[in-house]
């Protein structure tokens, strides 16, 4: 399967720019010393040790800006959030969004550098492209490479906010987050004891926006599941294919549906950022099909919100909007 | 050409040169001589003054290009940092950052722009181009397979788009390869490979997250980003060896144009100087894919801007290669500056090659009404 | 140098004579194609990514009941065979069109700037118009179609009447521009770029056929367009000078061609999305079985078109089970050997 494969290769070269950032950050923080007389320490990133302020001031943040934005940073310049993340964000966090400076779907990097950032954060895949330069960013700045996936997003994310002095953030979202889980894991403990939960998404990547060509079910530990794993419930396919480890589901056509859903008790349909159906799923609730389909009339198919950014406080949405979503269940009453 | 206007071009000649010692040496050769040797000079007077502007216009952009960026600094900063007086950030802004980018515009630009002209030539056709012949198509599946499959490193990429470049271009020549390569033959199986690949990478896409969807795209379109000097000076010696071989296949090329019979009777040897021609046009575009992604639209319109411009017949190489060069180094500022984001070098080459070339069409079709 | 370079000179012989059993061979083969196409059209409805007995597909089709496998059928495997037909014979006819027209073997729909147009409109649509259903955006692509084309046509308009060359090179530099547009809009809007990715692999599932239904009167239109034409065409395949003292009226014959393969062309892309192979290889490979002659070649082209686009649409649903490829990846696939072991087989001259 080619969706997210594996994104932690790189060791060997990581190493061999380890010297090279090693040297750089002398000189970049040569150049920045006359300003500030701060204090700096080790940072381990996917890049090597790296020398980074303890309080960083000016941060340029590379990657999804609504990753950086949920730590409650402010960063001077980044890729600004735009298209489908907008809807998403906090009023506060459009704010920011609009206040840093934009240094481009190419990194600028005379931007980056007008901007006299003191730390430099990138965390992205795409770094591996002619466009990220890893030496120029270094000579800016300190430069630190954090990539996430779904495997090892709790961890990268806690790294992330440690690299930008947000810990404290982090920490209360991350402990909201797990209060919450063990909530609703305690309040339908029965009911989830006893029932088993399928999840379907539509990409419209994927997929056509209008068109319901084909549907993609979701594995545990994917995209839209993988909170519902803290909450407690369980997800089929238990066992999913064991071949591809870092399979996040798989694509049905509308004519498997109804076999392949039959053994789920509940099914998980993906809301949007308003709290509707999200557009690209749509068209299946439309569909003779999925009317066909025991659960539906039965009241078991559900509507839960699925914001898929790596961060706590998107999955705090997901599970305030789940808890919701299993009290309207016939069981829950 | 008729005598009719070999005489004029003849006057032409002697009108705005004066050259009379040339008449006065040419008088005691035979007059087929004298007069090819005229249309000769006179052809390639006009490509002297063409490049001549050309180079010039070069050489504007490069110094405008080198002045502008959102590091602010003064041309007084860039003059300095250029002759070496300047240290630290500004030094780096100019020398490390955008002086390769300039000089990667005008070295990718001009190879892009003989690569078309050698693919124009040989399959006689305004529409070829490398992509003819799958290399496009191949090296785009190659990156591809790296990025979502693999994963794997910026050189990984570079490798994975070359061999795949290659291996298609290889794959099209022996599908087209019977007793020879034929042109018509050699755009068809260009044709089905290159839809083929394309397919290939359109579905490659589709089953990418949308991060890796985004960055291969982003490859795809071909960027100067972050270009440094390593890069411009492997590509530039590779692609200064190739101009120079394409420079000795120029006239075996200039006679393959006028068929593969009429190009044998003047000694040509017709199926290894289009396999050489061929070969430098892949390893020419092949070059810069490796640096900068595939810049689009560059070889396709350059040689056809350069033909009208230079107001040859034929294809010509010098004129080709500036158009290219003043393109790339035009379409990368506008990308750069003008554009409301920064943009991928290849969007812009692609609106401004076409755009250009949809103009020139379009006055001409205004001057015959 | 120009584009009519490659095109091998008209074989006289064939045309002159047009022996019974030419005819014949011609008319047999017609039929085979058209059998080939019904047989294809009933696997289609029958085959698809889950097994679904024929009892219970008959019973779909004239004993209905709400029951899923049923509405697997009626509600997708019967509208998507439909379009395929539809989309088929649109783009085949199309193809034969625009090469007629150009005597280009390079010449496909797509040269005109048609798919260009129709994708530039459907990112502005999905980007900036937030349009998110196909019904929505058929219009925006069918109007994108249109315009494009009739700046080409524009374009490629002199005194002398339109000129094919000018006209293929103004396709690719619109088409170019457009493109190049509608990446960089892409780009920067991720989100129009993910919608946008499976809509530039063209696919005939899961467009209803209420999509279909106002598409067909152009359709139909141009269908009558096409016939008109086919002689003329076929006329002008000698050369223009000879069309002329033929009594062609050149120009008129252009622009008709023209709106009937823009019609064509722009509806398919509306209801299919970019489906590239199609126009491209069908009337080539028509071409190759029955020689010049315009009309035999536009009546093979509308039931070879079809039949490749449902073989394809098919392989597509079972080669990746239970994941399925867009047709407009297939066609490429199963078009494309063809072509280049044709391009083989023949001798030198294609055209």
């Amino acid at each position: 399967m080619i969706t997210a494969p594996p994104r932690r290769r790189g060791a060997a070269p990581a190493a061999v720019l380890l010297g090279v950032a090693l040297v750089l950050t002398a000189c970049g923080s040569d150049a920045d010393a006359g300003t500030r007389a701060d204090e700096t320490r080790s940072f381990e990133a996917d890049n090597g040790t790296i020398e980074i302020p303890v309080d960083p001031q000016r941060i340029v943040a590379i990657g999804s800006a609504a990753t950086y934005l949920s730590l409650g940073m402010e960063p001077v310049g980044m890729p600004r959030a735009s298209g489908s993340e907008l809807p998403w964000l906090s009023a506060e966090e459009k704010q920011i969004n609009e206040a840093a400076v934009d240094t481009g779907e190419e990194v600028d990097y005379e931007t980056v550098a007008s901007l006299e950032p003191d730390l430099i954060v990138v965390h992205e895949p795409s770094h591996i492209l002619p466009g990220y330069n890893e030496e120029r960013f270094q000579s800016i700045a300190p430069t630190v490479y954090i990539e996430q996936d779904t495997a090892n997003w709790k961890s990268q994310y806690e790294r992330l906010a440690d690299a930008v002095g947000e810990l404290d953030n982090f920490e209360a979202d991350k402990t909201e987050y797990e209060t919450l889980a063990a909530d609703v894991k305690d309040e339908y403990a029965d009911l989830l004891d006893s029932t088993t939960f399928m999840v379907l998404n539509r990409w419209s990547g994927g997929t056509n926006p209008g068109e319901t060509g084909t549907i993609f079910l979701e594995y545990p530990d994917s995209f839209c599941t993988n909170y519902a794993g803290d909450a407690g419930l369980k997800i089929l396919p238990d066992s999913p294919p064991t071949s591809e480890e870092e399979d996040t589901g798989k694509d049905l056509s509308m004519e498997q549906l109804s076999d392949t859903v039959a053994d789920a008790d509940v099914l998980i349909y993906p809301l949007g950022p308003d709290g509707s159906v999200k557009p690209e799923f749509a068209p299946v609730l439309d569909s003779n099909i999925w009317k066909s389909l025991p659960q539906v009339p039965d009241g078991r198919a559900i509507g839960v919100q699925c914001r898929t950014i790596y961060t706590y406080s998107a999955k705090i949405s997901n599970l305030e909007s789940l808890e919701e979503a299993l009290a309207t269940l016939p069981e829950a009453g | 050409m008729s005598a009719g206007a070999s005489s004029r071009s003849r006057l032409a000649h002697t009108h705005l040169t004066g050259a009379a010692p040339a008449e006065r040496v040419d008088f005691g050769r035979r007059v087929l001589v004298l007069r090819r040797w005229k249309v000769a000079v006179r052809v390639e007077w006009r490509s002297v003054t063409v490049c001549a502007g050309l180079a010039l216009a070069v050489a504007c952009m490069a110094v405008l290009a080198l002045m502008t960026g959102s590091y602010q600094l003064s041309p007084g900063q860039v003059v300095s940092a250029l002759t070496g007086g300047e240290t630290g950030l500004v030094h780096d802004v100019v020398v490390e950052w955008r002086l390769p980018r300039v000089a990667a515009a005008v070295v990718f630009g001009a190879a892009l722009g003989v690569s078309g002209a050698v693919f124009q030539s040989i399959l006689r056709n305004p529409l070829a181009d490398p992509s003819v012949i799958g290399f496009s198509q191949g090296s785009y599946t190659g990156a591809l397979i790296v990025i979502l499959v693999v994963n794997g490193t910026y050189q990984q990429l570079v490798g994975g788009a070359l061999l795949g470049g290659m291996a298609t271009a290889v794959a099209v020549y022996a599908l087209a390869y019977r007793r020879g390569v034929q042109g018509f033959r050699l755009i068809i199986a260009g044709i089905g490979v290159s839809a083929m690949l394309g397919s290939l990478n359109t579905w490659l896409i589709l089953k990418a997250d949308l991060d890796q969807a985004m960055s291969a795209a982003a490859w795809g379109a071909g960027s100067l980003n972050g270009v440094a000097w390593n890069q411009v000076i492997i590509g530039g010696v590779c692609i200064a060896a190739l101009l120079l071989v394409a420079g000795m296949l120029s006239r075996p090329m200039r006679q393959l144009e006028l068929g593969d019979e009429a190009a044998a009777s003047q000694g040509v040897r017709v199926s290894p100087a289009r396999l050489g021609l061929v070969v430098v046009g892949v390893a020419l575009t092949a070059t810069v894919t490796a640096a900068s992604g595939p810049i689009a639209f560059i070889s396709l319109v350059a040689p056809q801007i350069a033909r009208r411009l230079a107001r040859t017949g034929g294809i010509t190489f010098a004129p080709a290669a500036f158009v290219g060069a003043l393109l790339c180094l035009a379409a990368d500022y506008i990308a750069q500056h003008v554009a409301p984001t920064p943009l991928p070098v290849g969007i812009i080459t692609v609106m401004l090659g076409g755009g250009y070339l949809g103009w020139l069409l379009f006055t001409e079709a205004r001057r015959r009404l | 140098m120009t584009l009519t370079d490659m095109e091998g000179a008209a074989t006289l012989d064939t045309r002159v004579a047009a022996p019974v059993s030419h005819r014949r061979r011609r008319v047999v083969g017609l039929a085979a194609a058209l059998v080939a196409l019904m047989v294809l059209t009933v696997l289609s409805v029958m085959v698809g990514s889950k097994a679904i007995p024929v009892a219970v597909i008959w019973d779909a089709l004239f004993d209905p009941s709400p029951d899923a496998d049923q509405f697997a059928v009626r509600d997708y495997r019967l509208p998507r065979t439909i379009v395929g037909l539809a989309v088929g014979i649109a783009l085949g006819l199309s193809g034969a069109l625009i090469q007629a027209l150009t005597r280009n073997p390079l010449a496909d729909p797509g040269i005109l700037g048609v798919h260009a147009g129709a994708s530039f409109a459907v990112t502005l649509a999905v980007g900036w118009l937030g349009v998110r259903d196909i019904q929505g955006y058929m219009w925006f692509a069918f109007a994108g179609a249109l315009l494009v084309t009739l700046m080409v046509l524009a374009l490629g308009a002199t005194r002398q009447g339109s000129s094919p060359v000018v006209m293929v090179l103004a396709g690719v530099c619109l088409g170019a521009v457009l493109g190049g547009a509608r990446e960089a809009l892409q780009l920067t809007d991720p989100e129009a770029f993910d919608a946008m990715r499976n809509w530039n692999a063209g696919s005939i599932a899961g467009r209803p056929l209420e999509l279909l239904w106002p598409i067909l009167p152009f359709f139909a239109l141009a269908l009558v367009l096409t016939f008109v034409v086919a002689g003329p065409l076929n006329a002008m395949a000698l050369g223009d000078e000879l069309a002329a003292a033929q009594g062609v009226q050149l120009a008129r014959t252009r622009v008709l061609a023209i709106i009937a393969l823009t019609l064509l062309a722009g509806g398919a892309t509306a209801i299919a999305g970019p489906i590239g192979f199609v126009g491209l290889m069908v009337p080539h490979v028509a071409r190759w079985i029955v020689g010049p002659h315009q009309r035999w070649i536009f009546a093979y082209s509308l039931l070879l078109a079809p039949s490749l686009l449902l073989v394809s649409d098919i392989l597509g649903r079972v080669v990746l089970r239970p994941g399925e490829i867009q047709v407009g990846i297939v066609t490429a696939f199963v078009g494309a050997p063809v072509l280049i072991a044709l391009v083989r087989r023949k001798k030198a001259s294609g055209l």
